[in-house]
């Protein structure tokens, strides 16, 4: 089902978003991160990207 | 950035908010996911059984008995906040009588009892420093209702946790006084339940009050749970005349949106949070001990049982007195430091809480506040 995919990795995205949100409010106010959080961060980011990428290859066709 | 007219709130991200509403209704990842999923109007409804509370997709039901057991309750009901679940039981219970309430009391409680048309009368806290409510004053208070009117009170109600000074009152003794009178006894577990244990059979609460928002980190709107104990579902727990299936005194249904799956969502972590419930208390505990280092003092039971401190603070009020920026300096100085939740203006008393904080944050809250002091 092609718009169910692209809604589940819209979905997704937004709750890898959350989990980014988490680690802000966590080391508030500074976000002087720890090696396991910028770990984290990354992580999430690479997994937003991913989601873009298909996303785009999705409506792109 | 905005949100059409609407600013960005961003105070939990980039600040260490202090504020004691809100430090206890921080949401989890989990009950951001769920509001974001089910924000719509009416979102819960999709498989509507004819009542919320019996609703199994998503598992209303079963989570409602969950939250039965963690409380020590044996029913529950989702309501639209604390307060709607004490008028649930005040307006089932009252015939026009009194209800006896302690003197802290949240004015919520208040206006909830005047609405259900029960004559107020309360049990005084003990006055300065400490402002305790002691369990005996229920006792002295049932007799002297009972000679005033010839009638002990229809009800009794003890804040938990009062929102002024966070005073934890021993909720197991007035349960004991309460049951000896025979006196329905409802408790307001506001500032309590979803933080600390509740074992509602161990205390000998009729009914607990909760709020979602306040303490069992649930958001994207108003959120409570009234329960009861086995027997008082016929009085309390009454379905309409005409609609079977619909509690009267949440009109049916409460609240039927996405702060309720904010608190299912939440539920598993608040199970383990309570657990930690010492620790948020010696965070508390240090804060106290370091700002009373300098011209501080802290009101309320001492030592601290609980996260909600209240200070009186003459080192702000003086520096206030010949600062630029008058009583708004301690303010404006927090806020600079990345903290917020202290209300602008205040620098003679005020109140705060350090829930949910991790050891950094308090311990830099604590510097903080001494260096401008001036300590």
């Amino acid at each position: 089902m092609f718009m169910e995919d692209v809604v589940e990795k819209t979905f997704d995205m937004a709750f890898l978003v959350e989990d980014l949100r988490e680690i802000w409010r966590k080391t508030a106010p500074f976000h002087k991160l720890s090696a396991e959080e910028k770990k984290q961060v990354l992580t999430i980011i690479e997994g937003i990207r991913k989601n873009c990428d298909l996303i785009s290859d999705k409506v792109s066709k | 950035m905005n949100i059409g007219k609407l600013e960005l709130r961003d105070r939990e991200e980039s600040f260490i908010n202090l504020n004691p509403l809100q430090t206890g209704g921080k949401t989890t990842p989990d009950a951001r996911k769920a509001i974001i999923s089910y924000i719509d109007g009416y979102s819960i409804c999709d498989w509507c059984k004819g009542a919320l509370h019996i609703t199994t997709e998503p598992d209303i039901a079963g989570f409602l008995g969950e939250v039965s057991d963690f409380l020590g309750m044996d029913h529950s009901l989702p309501t639209n906040g604390c307060r709607e679940a004490k008028y649930g039981v005040m307006h089932a219970i009252s015939s026009g009588g009194s209800i006896l309430c302690d003197g802290n009391m949240h004015y919520s409680s208040e206006v909830a009892a005047e609405r259900a048309g029960l004559k107020i009368y309360k049990v005084p806290n003990g006055g300065e420093p400490e402002y305790k409510v002691t369990p005996s004053g229920y006792a002295e208070g049932f007799e002297s209702i009972k000679k005033e009117t010839g009638k002990y009170p229809e009800l009794a109600l003890l804040t938990h946790v009062d929102g002024e000074y966070g005073n934890v009152v021993d909720a197991k003794e007035v349960g004991k006084i309460c049951n000896d009178y025979s006196v329905p006894f409802l408790l307001n577990t506001a500032y309590s339940s979803g933080r600390m244990e509740i074992d509602g059979k161990n205390i000998g609460a009729d009914f607990i009050a909760c709020s979602g928002h306040k303490s069992w980190a649930a958001g994207g709107g108003n959120i409570g749970i009234l329960a009861i104990k086995e027997g008082w579902q016929d009085k309390v727990f009454k379905p309409s005349a005409n609609w079977k299936s619909k509690p009267l005194e949440i009109l049916g249904c409460s609240s039927r949106g996405a702060s309720l799956m904010a608190l299912m969502a939440s539920f598993p972590y608040v199970k383990e949070r309570v657990k930690n419930w010492d620790e948020e208390v010696k965070k508390a505990r240090y804060l106290v001990n370091e700002l009373e280092k300098i011209d501080i003092k802290q009101l309320g039971e001492k030592p601290k049982n609980h996260d909600l401190i209240k200070f009186d603070t003459p080192v702000y009020d003086n520096i206030a007195k010949t600062h630029k920026k008058k009583g708004y300096f301690l303010y404006y100085e927090l806020k600079d430091r990345g903290i917020i939740g202290m209300k602008p203006g205040r620098t003679r008393k005020f109140k705060i809480s350090t829930y949910g904080l991790s050891w950094k944050q308090v311990s830099y809250v604590a510097e903080s506040f001494l260096e401008i002091g001036g300590g």
